[in-house]
């Protein structure tokens, strides 16, 4: 129930005797001076938008860790040099897109406009809050430091408005004792997915860890995977770029195997328990062997040593492989390309070449960013990065997923990344109807063309790269 | 009673008081309030400037934004960029929304909730308050703590209780929070625990104003217990309880804390209300416009109630 | 003989049946069972969570309050919660106080229209002025500030404490005024001295309720505080739910110190209501 409860009890009567005596208007002057005070104190205390000499920067952090790491070795040593500091100021996770969109809104808003992917980027760029960035190609070099592809999503009509932070894929985690221990081989193709699947689930154990209680859109996660695996990164490149409708039948066959996998309990356990599986529980049965598999992003190499190993108590190790093929659409091997975070300017930014400078340090100097993925698990930008740029410490692991991804030659395009916000939006709320069977894979492709045709009609839509020779 | 005895004397005093005074000294007693007006007038002038703090709030505050949020439910506008004008467009949209008609359906069932659970469990504790004599003050003070833990703290609490993981939900193999057919009422029922509480205090404090002997008169007739509350209790405390009823109603309507802590209007919508819908609306479908039409018409419901109230009170005699 | 006991409860020489007990025993294990639990889980380790859900811990660490106190910054979260619930409170009382004086006794025009309008006021939105509040008060300099905040409580939550303050000064026989009138008082002086030594319970129930509702309410502030070191305690919950995992023996720690000034207060307060209420009821009889 709300904020405000009271009752007008119909009972208190005066009291016998006289009105005890009172301050006098003293209490009210005392109360109202206090205000007085309080606005003068107060007012002081805050300006409208922060220190207007540095540059305002607002983030999110996975972990107090990450944010820590991120202060100390990339904000401060960038302000030691530079000629204007940044000011960082953290924001809750879940908040932050709202804050920035409620500030941007109101006319204001931090220097550095930070988002979860370049299509959320665009709610901003299609608003007009962002500044262009294509000057600084030329002074940075960025279409030759930074891989070919990833200067594409952040153009919107040729203009280049934000610049990708993380580079980011999906892949398939797992416990090797538990596969030893039911003679389980990572899956590659559909038959082999459904058997392991079937008897993972025939034994109690839940197939894959998934979970969507902490992170709601964490559905498009999984939807990505299925469209790429299922349908087939041509046909995505296709319909993202207008030459093929969602409702084609390739894409009703996606989400339909998406569905009835769902239904079937492989993700999550159940329905039901996938709403409310948080991600703590789900690394947890990833270790104990309550769950085989686990299919996310990159992100999650930061998570998993919290839960594996010496750290976190237990003898545990894991693993990744790559995404099994899940129809015989799609290629046997593809690898989602994912941006997890970009960075615009503040198209009301008073110090822009500042401003594009810390941009630049942030997407420059691979050897930093590795150390980082070594320390933080912080996913690089996507730089060209050569075997010597790995930090010793890199986890193996790491360094071969990495290895392999830069190597790869067939891309996917995950929602996140790709696609304009409206229809990002619709593909992982509305699938929850589908999963729940509260709608039909038909009617929900038909629902997403619609919005996504009306997306691209007025261009707002990421440029998209095609699938082959993009990395 | 001393307060009651005081009036009359009181008047009278001064009254004679007055009376005996010489003209003079009493129109000069008088003149300096009075300037003309008659000192009802004149307290009505200076009920405005008491008024004043409050309009002028209310002024910058909630009716500046509320008319730039009629306005931008005529518009177009995503949150962000420029607004352009669709007139009514929006409010068509509204009717022809199946997750608008979703959400204002558990509006309502969550004000049935409210009307019947909280309530009939607030009469419950605070009849049962009623008649302890020992420790009754560690009752009130157990039941109203609930109340005093904020929202962010409960969910927190009742999720981890509920959990199918390690908790309730896994002893009894249901889903509270994930299963669509059961999500609302598990949420609505954390809530519940949170605000009945309260309840109880508000009509303990009524029921204590009740006339001890119409109980006495009611017990010499041979009236049971069940007897006496409803045909003394019940009635001695309407007023109370029709208050609380017009705010819960009003309240329902407002529903989001909980709901956006725990579910944030999911599973697929199950637990999706007016607000929820709002809110999800104006910062992440980039549909703000929309938004602010949801608003209006949330608070043209709650303006409906709030008459309904009045008309009824006005044609019953009731008093708030 | 009926008489008021110093609890303010009518007793009627008649034992009370010992199902009323186990009846509110029952009740007071559901009000105050899970919270036993959370307190529980606040002195637990992670691992110790998982495998005893629910009851008392093995050892007690203690440490998950210094940790959550540190993490969260909770010693700057409870002074800027206090700064937000004294001023907000403050004025609450101020402002209600007076329009309610203006309507149950000044005989405001149009008195029931201002009801309803403020019933109305009260039952709206916030999310409907998030946006527009938000514009304005960028450009007025309250952003950013906890007195930004104050201002928008003192509107969100006047509306109802008026409504509360007039229903208890509509009891109040208006003789007491009369004579404060005519002994010369002006109306200040009438309100101040005579009514609100009477109805000081209805302005001790709006200061609880709009001071725990300032204290618990956190959709405003989050919107409205940007720097770290203005967050009260309501946000600092979001400190352990970053990214996608949560810590919950942290968050039940954090919980059970945000929950600990408003519990004591409320004690403390909780008497002197009831005692004021009862020995109105004494009066009454």
């Amino acid at each position: 129930m709300a904020m405000y409860d009271a009752t007008p009890p119909h009972g208190p009567r005066p009291a016998p005797g006289r009105p005890r005596p009172l301050s006098r208007r003293g209490f009210l002057s005392l109360t109202g001076g206090l205000a007085a005070g309080a606005t003068g104190l107060l007012s002081a205390c805050g300006t409208a938008a922060g220190n207007s000499q540095e540059l305002q920067l607002w983030s999110a952090f996975p972990s107090a860790d990450v944010q820590d790491y991120f202060t100390r070795n990339f904000l401060d040593v960038y302000n030691k040099t530079a000629t204007r500091k940044v000011q960082l100021s953290v924001k809750p996770g879940a908040a932050i897109d709202r804050l920035l969109q409620t500030a941007l809104s109101a006319g204001g808003g931090p220097d550095f406009i930070g988002a979860s992917g370049p299509t959320q980027a665009l709610t901003y760029v299609n608003a007009g809050k962002t500044a262009v960035l294509d000057p600084f190609v030329d002074v940075y070099g960025w279409d030759e430091t930074l891989l070919p592809w990833a200067l594409k999503p952040g153009r919107v009509d040729g203009k280049l408005y934000s610049l990708p932070m993380q580079n980011e894929t999906m892949a398939m985690y797992y416990n090797p004792a538990t596969f030893e221990k039911h003679g389980w081989q990572p899956p590659t193709d559909l038959a082999e997915f459904d058997a392991l699947c079937a008897d993972a689930k025939s034994k109690g154990i839940m197939p894959l860890a998934a979970g969507n209680a902490n992170w709601k859109a964490a559905t498009e996660w999984y939807l990505s995977v299925f469209l790429n695996h299922a349908a087939g990164p041509e046909p995505v490149y296709q319909a993202l770029t207008g030459q093929l409708p969602w409702t084609d039948a390739v894409f009703v066959d996606a989400v339909t195997l998406m569905s009835d996998q769902f239904k079937r309990g492989w993700w999550g356990g159940s329905v039901s328990d996938y709403f409310t599986n948080q991600f703590v529980d789900l690394y947890g049965k990833l270790v104990d062997g309550s769950a085989a598999m686990m299919i996310s992003g990159t992100w999650t190499f930061a998570d998993l040593p919290g839960y594996f190993g010496e750290g976190a108590g237990n003898d545990a190790t894991w693993d990744w492989a790559v995404l099994p093929q899940l129809s015989s659409h799609a290629p046997p091997v593809v690898w989602d390309l994912s941006v997890g975070a970009t960075y615009s300017i503040n198209a009301a930014c008073e110090h822009l070449p500042a401003a594009a400078d810390f941009l630049n340090f942030l997407v420059s100097d691979p050897k930093r960013q590795l150390a980082a993925l070594a320390d933080v698990a912080l996913e690089p930008p996507p730089l060209h990065i050569t075997d010597a740029d790995y930090a010793p410490g890199t986890d193996p692991r790491v360094k071969r997923l990495f290895e392999q991804f830069q190597a790869a030659d067939l891309c996917g395009y995950t929602t996140w990344t790709f696609w304009p916000p409206q229809s990002e939006t619709y593909a992982y709320e509305e699938m929850e109807k589908v999963v729940t069977g509260m709608t039909t894979p038909k009617s929900y492709c038909s629902g997403l063309q619609e919005l996504f045709a009306k997306e691209l009609a007025t261009g707002d839509v990421p440029a998209v790269p095609p699938p082959d020779g993009a990395l | 009673m001393a307060a009651a005895s005081a009036s009359p004397p009181a008047s009278s005093a001064t009254s004679s008081a007055v009376s005996a005074r010489p003209a003079a000294v009493r129109s000069a007693a008088r003149a300096p309030r009075t300037k003309g007006r008659s000192p009802a007038q004149q307290r009505r002038r200076l009920a405005w400037w008491f008024m004043c703090p409050l309009i002028v709030l209310n002024a910058l505050v909630i009716v500046t934004p509320a008319c730039l949020a009629v306005y931008y439910s005529f518009t177009d506008w995503t949150g962000l960029g420029p607004a352009h004008f669709i007139g009514l467009a929006n409010y068509r949209k509204l009717f022809s929304d199946a997750d608008f008609r979703n959400a204002l359906l558990h509006n309502v069932y969550w004000t049935l909730f409210f009307l019947v659970v909280p309530m009939a469990m607030g009469l419950l504790g605070a009849y049962l308050l009623s008649r302890i004599t020992r420790f009754q003050v560690l009752f009130r003070i157990a039941y109203f703590i609930p109340y005093t833990v904020a929202s962010v703290v409960t969910a927190a609490v009742w999720q981890r209780l509920l959990s199918s993981d390690s908790g309730l939900g896994k002893v009894l193999g249901v889903n509270f929070l994930g299963d669509v057919h059961l999500s609302l009422l598990t949420v609505a029922s954390i809530n519940n625990w949170a605000w009945w509480g309260f309840l109880v205090v508000v009509f303990l404090t009524a029921m204590q104003g009740v006339n001890a002997s119409l109980y006495e008169a009611a017990e010499i007739d041979g009236a049971g217990e069940w007897r006496k509350f409803v045909s003394i209790t019940l009635p001695s405390i309407r007023p109370t309880f029709m208050f609380l009823g017009l705010m819960t109603i009003i309240w329902s309507f407002l529903a989001f804390d909980y709901i956006y802590i725990l579910t944030q209007g999911g599973p697929a919508g199950s637990t999706d209300v007016l607000s929820t819908l709002q809110y999800r609306n104006a910062f992440s479908a980039q549909q703000a416009g929309y938004a602010a039409a949801i608003g209006v018409v949330m608070a043209m419901i709650s303006a409906v109630v709030v008459i309904g109230y009045q008309t009824l009170r006005r044609r019953k005699g009731w008093d708030i | 003989m009926t008489g008021h006991t110093s609890a303010g409860q009518v007793n009627l020489r008649r034992a009370t049946p010992w199902w009323v007990y186990v009846a509110a025993t029952l009740l007071a294990v559901f009000a105050l069972g899970p919270l036993l639990v959370f307190a529980f889980n606040s002195l637990k380790t992670q691992s110790d969570i998982a495998s005893n859900p629910i009851g008392p811990p093995v050892h007690f660490e203690w440490d998950n309050f210094v940790t959550a106190w540190t993490q969260a910054n909770m010693s700057a979260g409870l002074m800027n919660s206090l700064i937000i619930v004294s001023g907000t409170v403050a004025g609450v009382l101020v402002i209600a106080g007076s329009a309610a004086y203006a309507m149950a006794r000044l005989g405001l025009p149009g008195t029931n229209g201002v009801m309803a309008y403020l019933l109305i006021v009260s039952s709206l939105p916030i999310q409907l002025f998030l946006v527009p509040l938000f514009f304005m008060w960028t450009r007025i300099g309250l952003y950013d500030n906890l007195f930004g905040v104050i201002i928008i409580y003192w509107a969100l939550y006047s509306p109802f404490a008026t409504l509360l303050i007039r229903s208890f000064m509509l009891q109040l026989p208006a003789s007491y005024e009369e004579a404060a009138r005519l002994d010369g008082a002006g109306e200040l002086m009438v309100l101040v001295r005579v009514v609100l030594p009477n109805v000081w319970p209805g302005f001790l129930t709006a200061a609880l309720v709009s001071g725990l509702a300032a204290y618990n309410e956190f959709v405003v502030v989050v919107t409205f505080i940007q720097s770290n070191d203005k967050m009260p305690v309501a946000t600092s919950f979001f400190s352990f739910q970053q990214g996608y995992t949560t810590n919950y023996t942290l968050i039940s720690a954090a919980g059970m110190i945000m929950l600990a000034p408003m519990l004591i207060l409320f004690l403390l307060l909780q008497r002197r209501f009831v005692q004021g209420v009862s020995s109105q009821g004494l009066a009454g009889s």
